[in-house]
């Protein structure tokens, strides 16, 4: 600096830049999250009361329809029956694995992430090879057991218990990892508290502990509740009539009334158990404040329940994990599946299927495109919008907020009606985009939104404003400061939602079943297809271990690279 | 450093002034018109509780706020001048934060090179510098640790390093300090001064703590709701304070109102309730004010027996000691007077105990060294 006068014009240029530059990145994440997020709700909400004019009848049609009563009702009672259950199984193990000795820790452990980690329909492909009503190992080992005459049954896996059942693990999964940190992070001086003043341990944890777990329970079983709502694979494949699937069939007969009334009060359920599991983590998240310190995990010593404990663990990681997933490994390697376990039976064939198919390599090439730029643009435009939230003095930051988690609420099959609806009609027909792999595209920008907005939130949080200041004040100017400073900070986020949103992306089935065209074919709609049509049992258990084992590579690769990053802490998986 | 490097960054310091600063968030006004004037090489500290405007200024100076009217200069360089304003990165300065704001991703020299590398220099060159910082900071082995793998006290020397590494123009300091532990806490304040006058640098120090204000600055300014109240050397703030909150604020005080206050000569004298009159003869004592608020040190009043002649031309007042507080270096008193009974004042001398709790006592305290306060 040697100028020994005031230079007017260049620092009142850079001013006027820096302002820029913030204003650009308000208007880029205002135009991102207005088409992606507020037009399809928006069409949703419209199309549902507008029908030559603004009128309810849609609604009415849909409350005198008994084929939709029997949807909503049957959403109902899937979502309630497995958030219940989820919390009875989830609950007690969570707190086994954080706070007793039982064993098989380990096998828990893995039965959750995986669980987590698996595409919706595996599962059900698992639970329909072995309780299939007629060639089902089960029914066939049942049968063949109690000598019971026929060709079908006892068990039944096409039945709203059936789905149930086979959706489990995912809400089980939900519960689990919501209360085992709070376990882990309870304060044990509460419980000795209560057993200083003579109440038996396991009194203890049912007046002291249990309680105190409230806003963890609640938060897990919401998620479940929300995420049970939502799936579209398993009832497809197990045919019961929840919404998605109605959504679905009404705009397969073209019927977008009642699609659009249905989409509402799918939305309308999740908004509401996710607008209370906010509420829920956001009273955890001010208690765990308040006690500040980490207390080591300590065990307690439930004598016999122990033992339970440990059973109950055995037994869920055996039926969730083992079996099913044995189910599908077995019925990948057969020839046939009908000649079941004998030594001549066993074959790679169905991979080599998998591996050469075109129309398999077709829509794998798809889904990796569609996973790249989708995990791409998600996470660049995650650490955007979560700077304008958190460092850009503008007006409507709120608003931002809001809109980039509201896709959580918003089923896969009911934002594909909506982008349908968009780009079928003026003026964003003009696009052109419907029917190729473009409106693919748009839905899964617009269903993982969140989680990367979510993860550049806790990660700028994270980033102290004085670490940018002090990059300023040593001789860097804003673009330096941003290159040097603030992008190398940001980067492990950005990497990390990146394969969070991949692995996300690749399995992706509720939107991508409904705006695939007929040449756009994804991995889970290939798959579904093979499934259900005349590819065989076989070379889709084949297909859908591929996927799975895709999948959990990268998932390993995820958590390796979060926990050197020193991520793990405050990133959420959803 | 050697003798003439030190003269060389002599003649190079630069002298900083401050002209009617202000800074105002919509309706709120964080500083309200200071005027400030720090000879080159000289150290100023801005002291203050919290909310006075001390750290809006300093940021002001380092350009990270945008001031509302007002000016600074830089030796014969305009940082700002109303709302136009020189870029943080143009203004050549140092600066060390309170959270000391290093960079998790780089090693330490990195962190004190950092200055350095915007300045174009040469990697060799670069490397230099950083050694002999790390050196003159005591880190020398440290230079390829991470922060995080530092201590408290060691991340704070970093942090001073990469301040001067580049050899700025002006230091600013940000409550350095508060995050460190009494015994580190004192003895980085030491470091710093011995620093700041080796190099030459004019440095600007914003403090809550009147002992680091004292310690470390060649001047002090007071600052209260957006205004520098007073300014001065160290012993001039704290021998004549010139108005009740800052005697209060830097050192302890014994505050006590006088009526009756009239001129007599030299001095101010008044009555403490049915007291003996009391002569200020230090501060403002132009007019005479009625009542009139004075100002006395409890090191500068002396315990002695009740009864005990007492020297022409001293103050005394009579009372009893409420408590007695043995602290090692020092004894406290707690002494209620018989004049005015809801006063209690406030008495530090040497050991030995001079009197016990309960025991009657003279004060005494010299009529220069009690101060008449403006309010």
């Amino acid at each position: 600096m040697t100028t020994g006068t005031l230079r007017t014009d260049p620092p009142a240029r850079s001013q006027r830049f820096a302002v820029n530059w913030g204003w650009l990145a308000w208007f880029v994440s205002i135009l991102w999250l207005f088409f992606l997020v507020a037009l399809p709700v928006g069409v949703i909400v419209i199309s549902s009361v507008f029908d030559e004019g603004v009128s309810l009848d849609h609604y009415a049609a849909f409350f005198t329809s008994s084929a939709l009563l029997t949807a909503t009702l049957n959403s109902l009672l899937v979502a309630v029956g497995i958030a219940g259950l989820s919390l009875l199984i989830g609950g007690p193990l969570a707190f086994g694995v954080a706070r007793t000795e039982m064993r098989f820790k380990g096998l828990v452990r893995a039965t959750m992430i995986i669980a987590l980690i698996s595409p919706e329909f595996l599962l059900a492909m698992g639970y329909i090879l072995l309780a299939g009503p007629n060639v089902g190992y089960f029914n066939v080992l049942i049968r063949g057991a109690f000598g019971i005459e026929g060709a079908s049954g006892p068990l039944n896996v096409f039945s709203l218990g059936g789905l149930i059942l086979t959706a489990l693990p995912n809400g089980v999964a939900f519960v689990f990892l919501a209360l085992v940190p709070a376990f882990t992070n309870m304060d044990p001086a509460l419980e000795e508290a209560a057993r200083v003043r003579g109440a038996s341990a396991l009194r203890a944890v049912r007046d002291i502990t249990l309680p105190l777990m409230r806003p963890a329970m609640l938060s897990g079983a919401l998620l479940a509740f929300a995420t049970s709502l939502a799936m579209f694979g398993p009832p497809q494949m197990l045919g019961i009539n929840v919404l998605t699937v109605a959504i679905r069939d009404a705009l397969v007969r073209l019927n977008f009334a009642t699609a659009s009334v249905a989409a509402m009060v799918l939305i309308g359920l999740s908004l509401i158990a996710l607008f209370i599991q906010r509420w829920a983590v956001r009273h955890v998240e001010r208690y765990r404040t308040l006690g500040g310190k980490s207390f080591g995990a300590r065990t307690i010593d439930l004598g016999w329940g122990t033992h339970l404990l440990t059973a109950l663990g055995l037994v869920y990681g055996v039926v969730s994990l083992v079996i099913p997933y044995g189910a599908m490994t077995a019925a990948s390697l057969m020839k046939s599946i009908g000649n079941g376990f004998s030594g001549d039976n066993w074959t790679l064939d169905n991979y080599r299927v998998v591996f050469t198919d075109p129309g398999i390599l077709k829509a794998a090439t798809l889904s990796l495109t569609l996973a790249t730029t989708s995990a791409t643009l998600v996470a660049v435009m995650g650490v955007v919008v979560a700077y304008v939230i958190l460092r850009v003095k503008a007006r409507g930051r709120a608003l931002l907020d809001y809109l980039a988690i509201l896709p959580l609420a918003i089923p896969g099959t009911a934002l594909a009606f909506a982008l349908i609806v968009v780009y079928l009609n003026w003026p964003m027909n003009m696009l052109g985009i419907y029917g190729t792999p473009t409106i693919l595209l748009v839905a899964y920008l617009a269903r993982f939104i969140p989680l990367g907005v979510r993860n550049s939130q806790t990660t700028l949080l994270q980033i102290a404003p004085e670490l940018e200041e002090a990059s300023r004040v040593f001789g860097a100017s804003e673009l330096k400061t941003l290159l040097r400073i603030t992008a190398p900070l940001i980067l492990p986020a950005i990497v990390y939602t990146w394969l969070l949103v991949f692995i996300m992306a690749i399995p992706e089935l509720s939107a991508s079943v409904i705006l695939r065209g007929f040449g756009t074919q994804t991995l889970s709609t290939a798959l579904l297809g093979i499934w259900s049509g005349n590819g065989g049992l076989a070379v889709a258990s084949a297909f859908g271990m591929s996927i799975f084992i895709v999948v959990g590579v990268l998932f390993g690769l995820a958590a390796w690279f979060a926990r050197r990053s020193g991520l793990l802490r405050g990133v959420q998986l959803a | 450093m050697a003798p003439q490097d030190r003269a060389h960054h002599k003649g190079q310091a630069h002298d900083l002034h401050l002209l009617g600063l202000e800074k105002t968030y919509g309706n709120y006004h964080a500083v309200r018109g200071i005027d400030l004037h720090v000879p080159a090489g000289h150290m100023v500290s801005l002291i203050g509780s919290s909310g006075c405007g001390k750290t809006t200024t300093l940021r002001m100076i380092a350009g990270l706020e945008t001031p509302s009217a007002g000016s600074i200069r830089s030796g014969d360089i305009v940082l700002s001048e109303g709302r136009q304003m020189l870029p943080p990165e143009a203004r050549d300065m140092g600066m060390v934060f309170q959270t000391y704001a290093l960079w998790p991703h780089m090693t330490v020299a990195q962190n004190v090179g950092y200055g350095l590398a915007q300045k174009k220099l040469g990697k060799a060159e670069i490397a230099d510098k950083v050694r002999q910082v790390l050196d003159i900071v005591n880190l020398p082995s440290h230079a390829e640790r991470y922060p995080s793998q530092l201590s408290g006290g060691q991340q704070q020397r970093v942090a001073l390093a990469r301040a001067i590494a580049s050899e700025p123009r002006t230091l600013l300091f940000d409550e350095p300090l508060s995050n460190l532990d009494a015994v580190l806490r004192e003895q980085m304040r030491f470091e710093i001064r011995s620093l700041q006058q080796r190099l030459g640098i004019t440095a600007i120090y914003v403090t809550h703590s009147q002992e680091e204000a004292l310690a470390l600055s060649d001047s002090i300014a007071v600052m209260r709701e957006g205004r520098i109240v007073q300014s001065g050397d160290p012993t001039t703030i704290y021998s004549l304070p010139e108005t009740e909150f800052v005697a209060a604020f830097i050192g302890l005080a014994n505050i006590l109102t006088l009526s009756g206050a009239s001129r007599d000569g030299q001095s101010l004298v008044g009555r403490l309730g049915t007291s003996q009159p009391i002569r200020a003869a230090a501060g403002a004592i132009e007019t005479a004010r009625d009542p009139l608020k004075i100002c006395v040190r409890p090191v500068e009043i002396t315990v002695l027996g009740a009864g005990a002649a007492i020297a022409p031309g001293m103050n005394s007042l009579t009372g009893t000691v409420r408590d007695t507080i043995f602290t090692g270096g020092l004894v406290d008193y707690f002494v209620r007077l018989d004049a005015a009974p809801e006063i209690e004042l406030r008495v530090q001398s040497t050991p030995p105990i001079r009197a016990r709790k309960g025991e009657p006592v003279t004060l005494v305290f010299d009529p220069s060294r009690t101060v008449a306060l403006r309010d």
